[in-house]
């Protein structure tokens, strides 16, 4: 079991949620070290968002130790050392950019620099024209960019993204990276959910493969690559899951008449 | 952070209402109607509840215990339905819920304070109907207060009792030692408390003293509230099933009403509403039974709760249709036969509910069928507008504004259907024609209502 160091932002040891009948964490240790960008790769419903709404305080985890930045995971400390992006951002509707920026600082009891942070994370992601727009009527890739600025802009000890790159356009991928990257340098842990290898690739410093909620492996990219003997991380992938089954049987059965 | 959080609430609340009246100048006619009238209809209300209760209040004590049971025993439905529809933090959206905010906060700016000002709106529409049945009793207009703050403590009660069965159901030990806690306090209201001062001062005793008590029992029974909201657990996720994929017969109407039926019957805040209502409903009439009231007047009092629970049905119907408008809306089916197919299945379903209820109640309370037969009726009628007012504002998960607006809605429609409906058998029976088809209409009409308002709103969808 990995000791737990309370000065990292994330230290977590034999984690395991179920729900039900089904294990989705299952004895999971994870580290995220301050300036350090960790990524969790993985099937779907191989833990992943479940891991991450776990480390945000969301869910209760039912056995393990969790803490960030010292704080036990799901305290008011361990949450407000925690911006967290997730999946599909949803609510508030009915509210501006600009008010749901204002909201999140108020909660997160108004860091400093809060607003020079998002204003240049709006201008970076290309909202700076619609901080008077609803978030209901945003697209989901720009939805997601403006969930990315409030969380970002906290500049928190640990930043949470779970499916880092989905519905973003390539501008915005590369805004996404190089923010990570700048709150890295920081001093922010970063700990990212992504099924975009590519982008894990060039980004995380360290991958965590999970398949049924277990660690299948861990490493740096270039680590991965060598135990594994592939010459990418999508390559690790396939070797370490194999197959999906019945891709074969796929194109006979959509392709009959 | 207080004020942001509230501030946020409100914004959210006003910005979903305006376009809906923006865009359906029938709605805000309507709602300005119901807001301009409802005092009055409620007052007219009263008058003729007075004229009908006061000799007999006078007469009987166990009608006086009964007409408070039954306004207490409403009201605790109400704050139940309340309370546990109150989406709490979830209100913050899947991001924000993260946020480091006190429990405390959460409960006073997104759950007491808008509950609070629709408490205020309610208690005012009930003094309405009050002051004039107490007029019309021994213990003259003074008498109305013990009985609506009773109604109040009973709503704070209602709401305790839902809050904590729920953190008890959820594993929660603090919500278990509330629902003790809470189940004794109304023990001792209905036994020996304020709901018995407060009948008494119908019948001419102490109203102030009865004010008092029944202010008390409030006031615990706000803390007690308070106390289970703060340590509620989060909800945990459905199990996720995968289920055969099964061809329908009978085309997109059937299909539409069986999915409307299958969502409906999946929602947990609906379940929960039945189940605490049905449950208030039977063990008030286990009360009003054994000496209170007597069976049949405890059957159709408690039965009350139960109608209200079921209620919460087609109110949601349109709202969690339109949450998968995106598939229905794209189908080659039209949009209004579906729409009329789905609120046929909400209606259907939510009288399944209320006959199951009324049956459970009866065993507590043995009634004569035809009681539950015309409860059954005043189903039809309540269903009908509680579609018809789930339609002019949609239900929503998350929004307790949102819910008590249809909530609202309903209780305008339903004093107005009330009294339309109760003059429109009046005069057709006057008219020679039979009671039997006279009544029939009554109940078609709010039903016709109902699914004609579902429909309206389907095909003006996407416009």
């Amino acid at each position: 079991m990995t000791h737990l160091n309370s000065i990292e932002p994330l230290a977590a040891a034999g984690v395991r949620k179920s729900f039900g009948p089904a294990c989705a964490v299952d004895g999971l240790d994870l580290t995220v070290r301050a300036g350090r960008i960790a990524g969790l790769v993985g099937p779907n419903g191989s833990g992943k968002s479940t891991t991450l709404r776990i480390v945000a305080g969301l869910l209760a985890a039912d056995e393990g130790r969790l803490a960030v930045a010292g704080a036990p995971a799901g305290s008011r400390a361990a949450r407000a050392a925690t911006g967290y992006v997730p999946d599909e951002p949803t609510g508030l509707d009915e509210l501006t950019l600009s008010e749901f920026l204002r909201l999140a600082a108020a909660l997160y009891g108004g860091p400093p620099g809060f607003a020079a942070r998002s204003a240049a994370l709006l201008a970076a992601f290309g909202l700076e024209e619609r901080v008077n727009a609803r978030l209901g009527s945003l697209s989901h890739g720009l939805r997601r960019a403006a969930a990315m600025t409030a969380a970002f802009a906290l500049a928190p000890a640990l930043v949470v993204v779970d499916e880092a790159t989905a519905a973003l356009d390539p501008e915005a991928v590369v805004t996404l990276r190089r923010a990570l990257q700048a709150l890295a340098a920081r001093g922010s842990g970063i700990l990212l959910a992504t099924q975009d290898l590519a982008f894990a690739e060039v980004v995380c410093d360290e991958v965590s493969l999970l398949s049924r909620g277990r660690l299948l492996a861990h490493g740096s990219p270039a680590e991965l690559r060598g135990s594994f003997g592939a010459a990418t991380l999508e390559d690790v992938f396939l070797n370490a899951l194999g197959r999906p089954r019945g891709l074969d049987e796929l194109s006979g059965v959509l392709g009959a008449r | 952070m207080s004020s942001a959080l509230a501030s946020a609430a409100a914004r959210c609340a006003w910005r979903r209402a305006r376009p809906l009246l923006a865009a359906n100048p029938l709605v805000a006619g309507l709602a300005a109607l119901a807001v301009a009238t409802t005092p009055a209809l409620a007052v007219l209300a009263g008058r003729r509840l007075g004229e009908a209760l006061g000799p007999d209040v006078a007469r009987d004590e166990n009608i006086a215990v009964a007409l408070v049971l039954g306004v207490a025993l409403a009201a605790a439905a109400a704050g139940a339905l309340a309370a546990l529809g109150a989406p709490g933090i979830a209100f913050l959206g899947s991001q924000l819920r993260a946020a480091p905010v006190a429990p405390l906060q959460t409960f006073v700016c997104l759950t007491l304070a808008p509950l609070g000002v629709a408490a205020a709106a309610a208690l005012l529409v009930l003094g309405c109907v009050l002051v004039p049945v107490a007029a019309a009793t021994p213990g003259g207009v003074v008498a109305a207060a013990p009985v609506l703050l009773a109604g109040l403590a009973a709503g704070a009660l209602g709401a305790a009792a839902g809050e904590s069965v729920l953190g008890a159901a959820r594993g929660s030990a603090a919500g278990a030692i509330v629902a003790v806690a809470v189940a004794g306090v109304g023990a001792l209201a209905v036994l020996a408390g304020p709901l018995g001062s407060a009948a008494t001062a119908l019948r001419g005793g102490a109203a102030a003293g009865a004010a008092a008590e029944a202010g008390l029992v409030a006031v615990v029974a706000g803390g007690l509230w308070a106390l289970a909201a703060v340590r509620r657990p989060e909800e945990r996720p459905a199990p996720a099933r995968v289920r055969a994929v099964v061809p329908v017969r009978g085309g997109a109407c059937v299909a539409s009403a069986i999915v409307a039926v299958k969502l409906l019957g999946r929602r947990r805040e609906l379940r929960r509403a039945v189940a605490a209502t049905g449950g208030a409903a039977v063990a008030g009439a286990a009360a009003l039974a054994h000496g209170l009231g007597g069976p049949e007047a405890g059957f159709t009092l408690a039965a009350g709760a139960a109608l209200l629970g079921c209620a919460a049905v087609p109110v949601a119907a349109h709202g969690v249709d339109r949450e998968a408008a995106w598939l229905a809306d794209a189908s080659p089916a039209p949009a209004a036969r579906r729409a009329a197919a789905a609120a046929l299945g909400a209606l259907a379903l939510a009288l399944a509910l209320l006959a199951l209820s009324l049956g459970a109640v009866r065993l507590a309370a043995p009634a004569p069928w035809r009681q539950a037969a015309a409860l059954l009726g005043a189903g039809c009628v309540l269903f009908g507008a509680a579609l018809a007012a789930g339609t002019l504002f949609p239900w929503r998960r998350d929004g307790v504004v949102d819910q008590l607006a249809a909530f609202a809605a309903l209780g305008a429609l339903v004093l107005a259907l009330w009294l339309a409906l109760g003059e429109l058998v009046r005069r057709s029976t006057d008219a020679g024609l039979p009671g039997v088809a006279a009544t029939g209409v009554a109940l078609a009409l709010p039903t016709l209502l109902g699914i004609g308002t579902s429909t309206w709103a389907a095909s003006r969808r996407g416009r």
